[in-house]
Order: structure tokens, then C-alpha cells, then sequence
């Protein structure tokens, strides 16, 4: 017996997306956002209330459209967005694109060269006994420290001596996101497997052979996934690098000028404004990723 | 105690001192201005001198705002992944938002939470759990698949309720990255913390103390304010690695 | 108690898969009387460990009937009926080898535990054991250990799936040595899957050959080989009869083609 007999097959199911559950819960999340609006505000709005003569039409209109509230609502912050970012002229002070650059250049700049760093350092600590050994120890350990509590420090001293601007803020960002890509690195660059490296031996490969063609490509899984972490870490770090000297441009700045003033619409949007920058960066480091990856034939 | 782990404390702490030393050689012999960069004679003097100053902004920092954040910031973290354990849904939903949010640079909420919950600690508390929430979602949700297939199936034959399964083998198994959470978020609260004073706060605490003498370019203060937090930093973290070793003493990471 | 203690009917498992659906189960009939060491064999996708876990409730037929001990699998399973048997030892690492095997007990809620894990310990030959952990112990122990595990509750049923698969020759000689006298004291009855003739025809007294696409029973052999035998009688004509009426099944099965 071997034919195929008619019974009803049990369907196996397929693998679910997650473009569902996440709508669900993003559209919760902004009705819970609307609803919470209504009582946290009422210390602004209930008074403005009353005297409209309240009814449920004011309670709503007042408590998601006041000027400062002690939340907006989230299409104030879409408004607010939308005026700072196409209202304005890209290089004038007032539109939110000319702080968001100011961030980001010091960023990038910062990144770049704090990738580079942690790299090199990594390759170093990995060959190099005396370094591993003298190194890793205080690498891992100054990140039990709160490194960014310093940030203010830098600016200042570095302002004394005539560096402002881009510079020391990139300096920051450059010193916060070496760590995790050295760490990083160290841990793809020694992930090779022993029978690996004893198959590179009986080749009598030399060592930078063995770095190029079995330890660089096995480690870059390892850097990439740093390099999300960095590039999102040397975004706050420029960001709170722009806090102590009140600065007047930068995303950084712009969350000072709002906290200062009561401007809380203005906190609000500055502040998405630096999300949206975090989330493109890291979705641009994991496009990278996939491109790399796939150029070097790793299943996708 | 063999050469191998002589050199592993010998190294690091003989690079270290090399590293004060150096650098107390060259802003004493170039004639470093003070307000660039103080030695670490002054450092050390300006620490000792100022206990008091430092106890008070330590109470303030990490007894009423780090401590208090961290342990509400990841409970809720780890009672939001057992939610998302038992509704898979919501966890389809929440973790992808869950690994958006702990890319972004969440200090800029601290304003807004300073808005919220006025100047004194309740705001960098608050600022604390928001920092703490994600990292331990994210780690915990992990760990709570981490058990394997034929150990779960185990509890299956036994007829093991969800509760049983959860406390015998899911927790247990859960506990090394549960571990990893709570490391990460003893840094993550330092930092919430102190930048969170960098917002606004009464006239104590040690972001508040850091930012200040900053601007007045009182250097070896801002330096003894860091070398507190360092050491707090570090104290908090190695109390972890050692619970971490008496817990989870079974992971084959800790097998030679 | 009367009656087979697992009774399966037309038993069929089919699942889609993105190709075609896969009939790992096809209108399978078997009995499986008190007392007896039913061995199911064959080559991978047979059905023997899907066989095994319908039979547990790890998976659920999609046609046909099965009873254990005269009630469905499911409520078998929450009644507590068998213990079950891994590849791997499936042990917790972080509780030593008594609370391993204590764990049955706990979650059941039995006392009178201490004498229970004493007991089990001892049937597989492992006392003195009780305080080490996992990682302490070899392969072969950590599967004694598993085995004892799966008795503490004492339960009437016990299945197997390739326990010593993972183990060399001479371990598992060994267990398979032990295996039959445990059998011989407690008297339970035992479902195991292997895929090793010898293994097979050394421990049953009932052989279910298999094969794959779809997985079905090809054959049902009863061996009558005396109760207390030994490594020994594996070089025995008898033995060896049996051997290759096995390896006709597997071969009429189409298992040793591609």
C-alpha cells in the first residue's frame, strides 16, 4: 500500500508576519496617548474648560490643542514637525532639518572615526598579548562608567583651548562608540572555530593571511551588530553633548531651549526628530548589513 | 597562582598605574593649567576635601534615583515580557517597537519627565525606568524561549501547568539573560540618571554638581564627582557578576 | 486492567508542507499488550518517533483512534500514565542528579519522595550519585539518570525514543544490558524507538519494523528469545534469524534506497 489516501491534512501554519501586531498595538498605543492627554493636561486645561462652559466637545478640543500642554496631543507634534521641518528653510534656525544636521555631522564624523578606532584597536588587542591583557580589562570595565557624564567636561575643556562647534562633540561621540565596536570586533575576530584555525595552519599561513581571509570575514556578523549600537550611541552622545554650554544649534539644543522656555510642543517634535534620525541610521547600518552579507553569500 | 593569571591582574593594573602616572608626570611638568586638566594629586585632594559635598550628591544621585529606578524599571520590564509570553500577539507586537525604542536616544525624554514629575529625583527616577524598561523586555523574552525543545516537551508528559513550567524550568533557564539585563541596565541607570540632572534639579546631586562646576571651570571637582561614580559604577556592576555566578552557576560558560 | 494497554486504529498523521503534504503516519494498526518490550525500527522519516509521540501527546493524529491504557492520549498524559525518554538526557543543570529526578515528583505533587529517588537510583545503578550535577557525570550516566527520572513516578508505561542513540558501542552495551534487567524486575511495559537491528532484536519480545513515504508498519515480529539473556546470544542462529527477517522488512520498505 503506497498510494497517497484522501484524508484530511492537518495545515501546517505558516509563519506569521509581524505588520499586524505591531499596527495593533502602535494604533493602542496612540489611543491610550489621546486618552491620557485628557487628565494629564486638565491642570493647564480645566480652567480654560469651565469657563468655555465645559461639555464633552471643549474637554476634547481644549485638552488636545492647548499651546503648552503637559502633553500634546500627537498630531500637535505632527504640526509642529511638519511646520519645523518644511516651513522653513533648511538653513535657518528656526527649521528643525538645520538642528538635525548640526547632530548629525558631528555624528557621523564621530562614528566614522570611532568605528575606525574600535576596529583597529580590536585587530591590535587580538595579535598582541600584552595589549589584550592590559586593555580589555579597563574597556570592560569603563563601561560600568557613566562615560556620558563627562561629556560635559570635554566641551568645556576643549572649548577653552579654541575647539568649539563640531569638533569636541564628535570627539564624544567618537569616544562613546569605540567600545562596543572593539568589544565587538575582539569577540567576531577570536569566533573562528579551532579546526578552522589548525586548517589555516597546515597552510602555514601567515598571520596577516589569517587575518584577511579567516578572521576579518567571520567577524563581520559581529561588527555590523555593533555598528548599530555605535552609530545609535554616538547620536546621544552628540546630542548630550550639546547640553552643558547651552548651545544654540542641535537637536540637543533645541530640547535645552524647549525644557527652558515651556515649550513643550517644541521638546516633543525635537525629540522625534532625533528618533527619526536613530531609526534611519540603524536602518541604514542594517541595509549595509544585508548588501554586505549577501555579497558574501551568507543565507539570507 | 600560575604566570597566565598573574599577568591577567598584573598587566591591566601595572597599564593603569603607567596611565596615572604619565599623566600626573605631564600636567605637573608641562605646567598644565588646572582648569584644562587637574593631576590626579589634585584630584585625589579635591576628593577628600569634599566627602560631605559628595555623600549628599550620592544619596540624592544613586540612593533615591538609580537604586529605586532600576528595580521598577526592570520588574516592569520583566512582568512586561511574561505578558508578552502569554499573549503572543502582543509580543509579535511590542518587541520589534521594544527594539526601535532601544536604538533611540531616550535622554531626550528627560525634559519632558523633568515636565512631568517636577525637578527633584521622582523625574531622574523616572528617567531611570524609562532607560531600564527595554533593555530587560528584550532580554527577558529571550530568555524565556531559551529553554530547550525536549525540556519543554518534558514538562508536557508530566502535565505541567503554565505556572509549574514556568517557575521548574523557564525562569531557571531564563536567569542567564536576565543577568545580562540587569548588568546593562546598572550602566544604562547611572547614566539616565546623572543626564536627567542635566535638565534641571535642586541644588544636589552629582549631575547636577557635574554640569555646575563645569561651567565654573572647578575641573578636579567635576573629576572627584566622576571617580565616584565610577566607583559606584563598578561596585554595582561586580555585585552583579558575583549574584550572576551564584545563580547561574551551571552555564557552561563558567566550565573551563 | 484488561485489554492492550496502547490500541491504534487506522492511525494517520498527515501535515502540509510548502511542497507537498507529508503522511508521516499512514493507517497504522498495533497493539501493544501488558508486559511487553515493543521496539519500533526503521530508517528516518518511518514514523517511529511520531509513532511514540501520538502516543505520548506530544502530537496529535490527524485520522484514526489510539488508546492508552482504554483513554485517549491526552487524558493519559494528564493522568500521569507513562514516563518519557529523550535522545538527550534533557537534565536541568542547575539541580543535582536527585532533584533531576525528584522533578516528576514535585510537579505531580507524590510524596514519600525521598524513598522514591532512592529507590530509582539505585535500579539504575547509580547511587552515590545523588549530589553531583549533570556536567559532573558522562554521557551514559546522565542517561541512567534520565531513566530514572522517568520511573520515579512509577509509572506503568515507558517510552523510549533512541535513548543511547548518541552513546558508543560499548556504553551502550552496556545499558542495553541494564535496560533488560530493569525490564525484568519491574515488569513495566516499554515502547522504544532505534534504529539499530541489534539493539532492537537484543531488548524486545515484540519487533515493529517501519518505513518512510508514508511512514507504515511493514512487519511485526515476535522474537521468543528466553527472558534472562545476555550480551552473548546476539552471535546465536536464533538471533541472527531474526536479525535478517528484520533487515527483508526494512529492505521490502524500500529503507536502503535513496
Amino acid at each position: 500500500m503506497s498510494a497517497a489516501p484522501a484524508i484530511a491534512a492537518t495545515p501546517v501554519p505558516r509563519e506569521k508576519g509581524n505588520a499586524f501586531p505591531v499596527t495593533v498595538v502602535c494604533l493602542g498605543i496612540l489611543l491610550a496617548w489621546y486618552l491620557a492627554a485628557i487628565p494629564m493636561n486638565w491642570v493647564i486645561t480645566g480652567p480654560k474648560i469651565e469657563a468655555a462652559g465645559g461639555g464633552l466637545s471643549n474637554i476634547l478640543a481644549f485638552s488636545w490643542n492647548d499651546a503648552r500642554p503637559v502633553i500634546p496631543a500627537p498630531h500637535q507634534i505632527a504640526q509642529e514637525l511638519w511646520k519645523s521641518v518644511f516651513t522653513f528653510a533648511p538653513w535657518m534656525p528656526k527649521s528643525l532639518i538645520y538642528h538635525g544636521w548640526i547632530t548629525l555631522s558631528s555624528t557621523l564624523l564621530g562614528f566614522v572615526l570611532g568605528s575606525l578606532l574600535g576596529v583597529v584597536l580590536a585587530i591590535a588587542i587580538v595579535h598582541v598579548t600584552f595589549l589584550a591583557k592590559s586593555l580589555m580589562p579597563w574597556i570592560i570595565a569603563s563601561q560600568t562608567i557613566p562615560i556620558l557624564a563627562i561629556a560635559p567636561m570635554v566641551i568645556v575643556v576643549l572649548g577653552s583651548i579654541g575647539f568649539t562647534g563640531l569638533v569636541p562633540k564628535s570627539l564624544i561621540s567618537m569616544y562613546l562608540c569605540f567600545f562596543p565596536v572593539t568589544i565587538g570586533m575582539v569577540k567576531g575576530l577570536t569566533s573562528p572555530e579551532t579546526t578552522q584555525l589548525d586548517l589555516m595552519r597546515t597552510y602555514h599561513a601567515s598571520t596577516s593571511q589569517v587575518l584577511w581571509k579567516l578572521r576579518f570575514p567571520s567577524s563581520v556578523p559581529f561588527l555590523f551588530t555593533s555598528l548599530k549600537v555605535a552609530v545609535a550611541i554616538a547620536l546621544t552622545g552628540a546630542i548630550v553633548g550639546e547640553l552643558p554650554t547651552g548651545a544654540i544649534a542641535g537637536i540637543g539644543a533645541r530640547l535645552l531651549q524647549g525644557s527652558y522656555y515651556g515649550q513643550t510642543v517644541q521638546i516633543w517634535a525635537a525629540l522625534f526628530m532625533g528618533s527619526f534620525l536613530a531609526a534611519a541610521l540603524v536602518w541604514l547600518v542594517g541595509v549595509a548589513e544585508r548588501f554586505t552579507l549577501k555579497r558574501m553569500g551568507v543565507k539570507p | 597562582m600560575t604566570k597566565s593569571r598573574l599577568t591577567d591582574i598584573l598587566y591591566p593594573a601595572v597599564f593603569g598605574i603607567g596611565v596615572l602616572i604619565l599623566w600626573q608626570l605631564i600636567v605637573k611638568g608641562f605646567g598644565v593649567p588646572a582648569v584644562l586638566l587637574p593631576a590626579p594629586s589634585d584630584i585625589w585632594n579635591k576628593l577628600i576635601a569634599s566627602l560631605p559635598i559628595l555623600w549628599v550628591d550620592f544619596i540624592q544621585t544613586v540612593l533615591r534615583a538609580v537604586i529605586p529606578g532600576w528595580i521598577i524599571g526592570s520588574l516592569s520590564g520583566f512582568l512586561a515580557a511574561l505578558l508578552c509570553d502569554r499573549i503572543p500577539f502582543l509580543q509579535r507586537g511590542l518587541l520589534p517597537l521594544g527594539n526601535l525604542v532601544a536604538a533611540l536616544p531616550i535622554v531626550g525624554v528627560a525634559p519632558i519627565l523633568v515636565m512631568w514629575f517636577g525637578f527633584d529625583w521622582p523625574s531622574k527616577a523616572a528617567m531611570v525606568v524609562v532607560m531600564t524598561f527595554f533593555p530587560m523586555l528584550i532580554n527577558a523574552v529571550a530568555g524565556l524561549q531559551a529553554s530547550g525543545h525536549l525540556e519543554r516537551d518534558l514538562m508536557r508528559s508530566y502535565g505541567a501547568s503554565w505556572w509549574q513550567t514556568l517557575v521548574k524550568l523557564r525562569l531557571p533557564a531564563a536567569m542567564p539573560f536576565i543577568f545580562n539585563a540587569l548588568k546593562i541596565n546598572s550602566t544604562l541607570a547611572m547614566i539616565g540618571a546623572i543626564v536627567a540632572e542635566f535638565f534641571g534639579t535642586p541644588i544636589v546631586g552629582m549631575g547636577f554638581r557635574i554640569s555646575t562646576e563645569v561651567g565654573r571651570l572647578g575641573l578636579d571637582m567635576v573629576w572627584a564627582e566622576i571617580v565616584v561614580a565610577a566607583i559606584t559604577g563598578s561596585a554595582f556592576y561586580g555585585l552583579l557578576v558575583f549574584l550572576e555566578r551564584r545563580v547561574t552557576f551551571w552555564h557552561p560558560s563558567y566550565r573551563r | 486492567m484488561a485489554g492492550p494497554v496502547i490500541s491504534a486504529r487506522e492511525l494517520s498523521l498527515v501535515f502540509q508542507t510548502a511542497d507537498a503534504p507529508v503522511y508521516a503516519l499512514s493507517k497504522v494498526n498495533l497493539e501493544v499488550e501488558d508486559g511487553d518490550f515493543v521496539s519500533f525500527i526503521g530508517p528516518s522519516g518511518c514514523g517511529k518517533t511520531t509513532l511514540l509521540r501520538v502516543i505520548a501527546d506530544l502530537e496529535q493524529a490527524t485520522s484514526g483512534t489510539i488508546t492508552v491504557n482504554g483513554m485517549t492520549p491526552q487524558e493519559a498524559r494528564l493522568k500521569r500514565a507513562y514516563g518519557y525518554v529523550f535522545q538527550a538526557p534533557a537534565l536541568y543543570p542547575w539541580r543535582t542528579v536527585e532533584r533531576n529526578v525528584g522533578l516528576p515528583l514535585e510537579i505531580m505533587g507524590l510524596d514519600h519522595a525521598a524513598e522514591r529517588i532512592a529507590k530509582n537510583l539505585e535500579l539504575v545503578n547509580l547511587k552515590g550519585f545523588e549530589k553531583k550535577y549533570p556536567w559532573q557525570l558522562s554521557g551514559g550516566m546522565q542517561q541512567r539518570v534520565s531513566i530514572a527520572r522517568a520511573l520515579a513516578f512509577d509509572p506503568k508505561l515507558l517510552l523510549m525514543d533512541e535513548p543511547f542513540g548518541a552513546l558508543d558501542e560499548i556504553v551502550r552495551d552496556k545499558l542495553n544490558q541494564q535496560l533488560l534487567e530493569l525490564w525484568g524486575r519491574t515488569k513495566k511495559t516499554v515502547v522504544f524507538v532505534t534504529h539499530s537491528i541489534p539493539e532492537a532484536v537484543f531488548l524486545s519480545s515484540k519487533i515493529v519494523v517501519m518505513s518512510p513515504r508514508p511512514g507504515r508498519i511493514i512487519d511485526v515480529i515476535e522474537t521468543n528469545l528466553p527472558r534472562n539473556r545476555t550480551l552473548d546470544i546476539r552471535e546465536t542462529p536464533e538471533f541472527l534469524k531474526l536479525a535478517h527477517r528484520v533487515r527483508e522488512g526494512l529492505k521490502a520498505g524500500h529503507s536502503y534506497e535513496d
